[in-house]
């Protein structure tokens, strides 16, 4: 199916959506990655920039009840399952605000209320734990889909080969969501792996595996939606491979230069998720006014995130005993 | 609007950097997202591209003196500063 068809089957208004989501991922981070070099957030941070189109268009397809498992570059997700921009910086900043009061910090952000079961240092960690999920609700008759993103790092760990085989053989409501960036901290796929095509590990476990293109965020949706809806009717899980690339270094202070070449950086940019949703509005007849009215309601957006996060208080130190065992 | 240009946190355990090299001299413009400086810390040399935009000022710290994460390195300001 070619990606004009695509666009022509989803509505101007829900394009634009998308694109507001989009965009709000990107400068929520570039705002977390000034907040930090100047000294301002604490902790340690893994920035999405460049990967914003993959959480968007698979979380616009879930309810509030269905549940996401992320990662340590997961501040994406979050936003995208409809953490509030600020409740989820607050929580970077240490803020009793935060969605885990502050005490989560980037790599253990939780926010249940809205079906984020939270981020994770250990790369691979959350596919069990998204599989135990979807066995819950199949357990439980409860019509919730569980989503399960992880990079391509995780997938030759064996907590992903045993996970993805629990969750096809028992036709689990789970949907697994590769984010291929290409590069597991500084090792290239190619060098990690003969196979690196992530979609086709599905046949060894008897399930659809699906390829897309991460950056368009109507076509991972698409995807999504097809994967989502299988998941809710009992038809089991499935693998999707999202192809995206992050522009910005795998932590906060790493270049990001000495294992990949400048031009490769350059080159995914000219499909940036950004941009790829901006044009699909202007070609769907949308002029340039309107869109810069959604673009800075945007910008408002953060600028407020930032002010809540800023102005909300220090958890109290009365509250040093709560949450521990 | 003046944009204060510091020497940035690059990681968990940096606590002081020198900037190696200016890519722009004083009094020109520059623009958010444009290469502007190299640091060297105890780890990594890496480009530092502006966080904001304006005309850079006066630059305030040696080229290679160590200095604290969080020291004023210049100004960003919207009219260029004469006086540099």
């Amino acid at each position: 199916m070619s990606e004009r068809v695509l666009a022509e089957q989803i509505s101007q208004e829900l394009l634009l959506a998308y694109y507001k989501k989009v965009l709000e991922l990107r400068l929520f981070e570039l705002k977390v990655q000034e907040l930090y070099r100047n000294g301002r957030l604490p902790g340690f941070v893994h920035l999405y920039v460049g990967e914003e189109a993959v959480a968007v268009g698979v979380c616009s397809n879930l309810q509030t009840a269905d549940l996401v498992f992320s990662t340590h570059r997961g501040h994406g997700h979050a936003l995208a399952k409809g953490v509030p921009a600020g409740v989820v910086l607050a929580e970077l900043w240490g803020k009793a605000t935060g969605s885990s009061g502050g005490r989560g910090g980037s790599m253990h952000m939780y926010a249940p209320e809205y079906g984020f079961m939270g981020t994770n240092g250990i790369v691979g960690a959350p596919i069990p734990l998204a599989t135990g999920a979807a066995l819950s609700a199949k357990v439980r008759k409860h019509s919730q889909v569980v989503v399960c993103f992880f990079g391509d790092g995780a997938v030759n760990s064996g907590s992903f080969h045993e996970a993805v085989n629990l969750g096809s053989v028992w036709d689990l409501p789970v949907v697994y969501v590769c984010e291929n960036n290409l590069y597991a901290t500084e090792m290239a796929f190619v060098r990690a792996t003969k196979n690196t095509s992530v979609a086709s590990r599905a046949a060894a476990y008897g399930m659809l595996g699906v390829e897309v293109d991460g950056q368009d965020v109507v076509a991972v949706h698409e995807v999504a939606q097809a994967a989502i809806q299988r998941a809710r009717g009992d038809g089991g899980p499935t693998l999707i491979e999202c192809k995206t690339y992050r522009y910005v270094g795998h932590h906060e202070g790493d270049p990001g230069t000495d294992y990949r070449t400048r031009e490769e950086v350059q080159q995914w940019k000219k499909q940036d998720p950004v941009k790829l949703a901006r044009q699909r509005l202007l070609d769907s007849g949308m002029d340039e006014n309107k869109l810069q009215t959604a673009d800075q309601q945007v910008e408002q957006l953060i600028d407020d995130a930032v002010e809540f996060a800023e102005k909300s208080p220090e958890p109290s130190a009365a509250s040093v005993t709560e949450h521990v065992f | 609007m003046a944009y204060k240009i510091v020497m940035p946190q690059l990681g968990l355990t940096m606590e002081e950097g020198s900037v190696t090299s200016w890519l722009k001299k004083p009094g020109e413009w520059v623009d958010k997202g444009e290469t502007l400086f190299t640091v060297e810390t105890d780890k990594v040399e890496m480009e530092v591209e502006s966080m904001g935009k304006g005309y850079l000022g006066t630059i305030q710290v040696e080229l290679g003196a160590k200095v604290p994460v969080g020291t004023l390195l210049a100004m960003l300001t919207d009219e260029p500063d004469t006086a540099s």
